[in-house]
């Protein structure tokens, strides 16, 4: 048949997918399917109704009109359009002597089980998390928003992959310029492949080669849906279970969903913590070696004797020493978070007893050089997102620190704000509330206010409705 | 009533920068400063050089009466400062530069603009010393000044390349940090009961405070910069008040830090050197009975003089830009770091003939002159356009 074999003819391999043909009356017909992505039942029930229709079928419109009536059935001339359907998992029915196909809904794959995500888990709160199908992700935002004010723009994007993207965001909340800026991104994005929501982070941020993220991501529908109430944007991606969030701002970073189901003044409490965490994670190691490189002065006589006493004899400069212990952490991170589980806790072990305690063992490297690393990497977990960008600053002002004394750490401290205070992230200050000054969003930022008092959305945020009970 | 309805956006952020604003179009309008961002500036800029070196400074020429010398170098700035807030008052709209070339011509504004970045030149090359002989001499004793430099320049070339919105961004993050800082300071100098009797008898020689004055005019003159706030900032009521009580505080913080000074070092002056300021004189008074509290607080407020040196390099390289006519920032900011660098490292290696040349009579008679004239061509061209535009409205 005329209509298969140009189909088929646009397959590297035609054995990609099955045809059956079948005789409805006079009409000889045929069904394409994609038997990896679609469900095998359709097809053979389509040609059962068919085959078995009372009523006279003349053409593809009578098949839609009297004997398919149960399926979603969309007509269709155009090849690629169809190819691209059936690639998706949908069956296509063509008859002869019509060009036309009838695109018909069969998509039908495995997925895996909705479960707590590994990289957001919570005490308290929902334990749901996106998984890789855009319809179940969907429909979980779906549940919790349930008001028509949802819009839900699909596009696709990449050449090869043809990736179905979902803009997601409440139509008269989220500020339009914001939509139209991400929607005419999304649409200039010519590549031949999205696996994953992360290649489409550098299209979206205004600056792709900074260090900081200027996109939020988040695996729990929960979250999404709270920040999409807030007026942003979400991006769902086929494929993925981690959802995009834009605009975004730094702050984010030290929120987490937890916060919203805890007491209010113990998650301010957490909040400032991991305030606290991020400072002393960056700065303590370049302090350190600042203080004994050049500023011995400030650190206190007593502890100064013990310092003494600890670095007595090694053969490593306090810099290379500090830098030496970072950059061992660094490894024995990656190398835990890479291996299989069970081999990664061997290794941690190997790591911190084995290599640091004979280094100090050893006199190579000294024990509060061991310490204030330690002391530091646990501070950085305690915002788990900025572990990259906050892993490089912290190497970074550990070498200016060494070599320039707090002068330069003071210099490098300031280089690295006003980069971040440079940032905008879809008409939003990254470093909003701080700087710009928005004194009604501080209820959400440092102080994490009860929920009675957040009745405005923050300001921070472009939006197009400020009050939240509208 | 739904916001969609009446279609209003709402994207105010804080006192008048708009997320709008905040967004990434390059359009002047887009990048207005706020009122809290300008009275944060004030602030800095009235506290920053004059608390850092030019206390003792005063204290080597002119005694015990150095605050009153302090005092008067303050009033003078805080009358540009009236004049300067003046101005954007009555160009709200047009920044400075555009003013400039529709009220005096094209040529005339560059050359305008050319003498002014060479004066901002010389105060951004005035701060970047002071900061190397600070440091260089005490904190960072015996430290490579070139190093320093280059350390300090990339900070200032990273200003130049972003904008003027970033820095006051940075500013304003920054000053609760500094106040509090400044507040420790204080309390500490207070709780140690220094002596302000030593500050008495007053004004035994007048001269010697003139000629202090007179000498250091360097160290005024340094809201100059706010020029490029002109048109450039969202201007409320009530911000011309805050403002000039920001420049009338931070310079009655800076008579009362050098008031202590004076008490400290007013009858030795000779034992005050330019490595000496608030963080050694709380060294000197207290013993370090507080322990590190007070040297962290100094190195912390001393903050401010990078962000008012950074302004000074910012403006310079806008100066530069409107007199060549073009907006490479990169370029510019690159052409002006080389510039400091050799400026710094090779032609004034010898800070004592820096010293010299910075604090002799005529240098100081020129920078007076630029301290008065900045602000008042600023409000001269501001009146010119506001009259030719009311006339225009009379006609039409």
């Amino acid at each position: 048949m005329e209509n298969v074999e140009r189909i088929l003819g646009e397959f590297a391999t035609p054995n990609n997918v099955v045809t059956h043909e079948f005789k409805c009356g006079k009409l000889l017909g045929a069904v394409i399917v994609n038997p990896d992505l679609s469900d095998a039942s359709v097809p053979r029930a389509v040609i059962y109704a068919l085959e078995n229709c009372a009523q006279k079928l003349d053409s593809l419109d009578d098949f839609d009109r009297y004997a398919l009536l149960e399926y979603d059935i969309k007509i269709s001339s155009n090849v690629q359009d169809c190819i691209n359907k059936l690639l998706n998992g949908d069956m296509l029915l063509c008859v002869e002597g019509d060009a036309r196909y009838a695109v018909i809904n069969a998509r039908s794959y495995t997925t895996r089980a909705i479960m707590e995500p590994p990289t957001e888990t919570v005490m308290r709160g929902p334990r749901e998390g996106f998984i890789e199908d855009l319809k179940t992700n969907l429909s979980l935002l779906e549940r919790r928003l349930k008001t028509p004010d949802l819009a839900i723009d699909r596009m696709e994007i990449g050449r090869r992959t043809k990736t179905n993207v979902a803009v997601c965001y409440l139509n008269s909340v989220a500020a339009p310029q914001v939509v139209q800026k991400i929607k005419s991104r999304l649409k200039k994005i010519d590549i031949d492949g999205i696996v994953d929501s992360h290649y489409l982070v550098p299209y979206l941020e205004e600056k792709p080669y900074s260090v900081f993220t200027q996109t939020g991501i988040s695996e729990k529908p929960d979250v999404v849906a709270a920040k999409l109430l807030e007026g942003r944007v979400a991006l769902v991606v086929d494929g993925s279970p981690m959802v995009l969030t834009v605009p975004f701002v730094l702050i984010e970073e030290f929120q987490s969903g937890e916060d919203y189901y805890q007491r209010a003044p113990y998650s301010t409490f957490v909040r400032i913590l991991r305030y606290l965490g991020l400072i002393l994670a960056t700065l303590l190691p370049a302090l350190y070696v600042a203080m004994q490189n050049f500023h011995y002065t400030l650190i206190p006589v007593r502890f100064m004797i013990t310092l003494m006493t600890a670095i007595k004899g090694l053969p490593l400069s306090p810099l290379a020493e500090t830098l030496f212990v970072l950059l061992l952490f660094e490894i024995i991170r990656e190398a835990s978070v890479r291996m299989p589980r069970a081999v990664g806790m061997a290794m941690s072990i190997v790591g911190a007893l084995v290599l640091g305690e004979t280094a100090v063992n050893a006199g190579i490297i000294s024990s509060p050089a061991v310490m204030i690393t330690a002391l530091s990497s646990i501070a950085l977990f305690t915002v788990p997102n900025l572990i990259g960008p906050m892993s490089i600053l912290r190497l970074a002002f550990t070498l200016i620190g060494g070599l320039c004394g707090l002068f330069g750490l003071i210099l490098a401290v300031l280089f690295a704000l006003h980069y971040v205070c440079s940032l905008n992230a879809y008409d939003s200050p990254y470093l909003a509330p701080f700087a710009p000054l928005v004194y009604s969003d501080f209820k959400d930022a440092i102080e994490r206010g009860p929920l009675t008092t957040m009745k405005k959305r923050p300001k921070s945020i472009p939006n197009q409705n400020p009050t939240r009970q509208i | 009533m739904n916001a969609q309805s009446t279609g209003k956006v709402n994207n105010k952020i804080g006192a008048g920068e708009s997320a709008q604003d905040a967004g990434s179009t390059n359009t002047a309008e887009s990048k207005q400063a706020t009122s809290r961002q300008l009275i944060a500036i004030i602030f800095i800029l009235a506290i920053a050089t004059k608390m850092f070196l030019l206390p003792i400074f005063l204290i080597r020429t002119t005694g015990r009466d150095a605050y009153i010398a302090m005092a008067i170098g303050g009033g003078i700035d805080l009358v540009a400062l009236g004049v300067m807030i003046a101005a954007m008052y009555l160009s709200r709209e047009v920044d400075f530069f555009t003013l400039l070339s529709s009220t005096i011509g094209k040529v005339g504004a560059k050359i305008a603009v050319a003498l002014i970045g060479l004066f901002l030149f010389f105060k951004l090359n005035t701060a970047v010393a002071e900061i190397l002989a600070f440091y260089g001499n005490n904190v960072l004793n015996g430290f490579n000044v070139s190093l320093m430099t280059i350390v300090l320049l990339v900070f200032f070339a990273a200003v130049g390349v972003h904008t003027l919105r970033a820095l006051c961004r940075l500013n304003e993050l920054l000053v609760p940090l500094i106040v509090a800082c400044l507040t420790v300071l204080a309390v500490i100098v207070i709780l140690t009961g220094f002596d302000l009797a030593n500050i008495f008898p007053s004004l035994q020689n007048p001269e010697s405070f003139t000629d202090g004055l007179m000498r250091h005019a360097a160290w005024i003159g340094d809201f100059t910069p706010l020029v490029l706030f002109m048109g450039r900032t969202k201007l409320k009521k009530s911000t011309g008040a805050f403002a000039a009580g920001a420049g009338a505080i931070g310079t009655a913080v800076a008579v009362f830090f050098t008031m202590i000074m004076s008490a400290a070092f007013g009858n030795v002056p000779m034992l005050a050197d330019s490595t000496t300021n608030l963080s050694n004189i709380l060294q000197f008074s207290i013993g370090n009975v507080y322990g590190r509290i007070d040297m962290f607080s100094s190195i912390l407020w001393s903050i401010s003089v990078f962000i008012e040196a950074a302004l000074f390099f910012y403006a310079t390289c806008r100066c530069v830009a409107f007199v060549i006519g073009k907006n490479a920032h990169f370029w510019i900011s690159l052409a002006v770091t080389v510039l400091v660098y050799i400026a710094q490292v090779f032609a004034l290696a010898d800070r004592t003939l820096f010293s010299l040349a910075v604090t002799s009579l005529p240098t100081s008679a020129v920078i007076f002159a630029f301290t008065i004239a900045v602000p008042t061509l600023a409000v001269t061209c501001a009146l010119v356009q506001r009259n030719k535009r009311n006339r225009a409205e009379r006609d039409s």
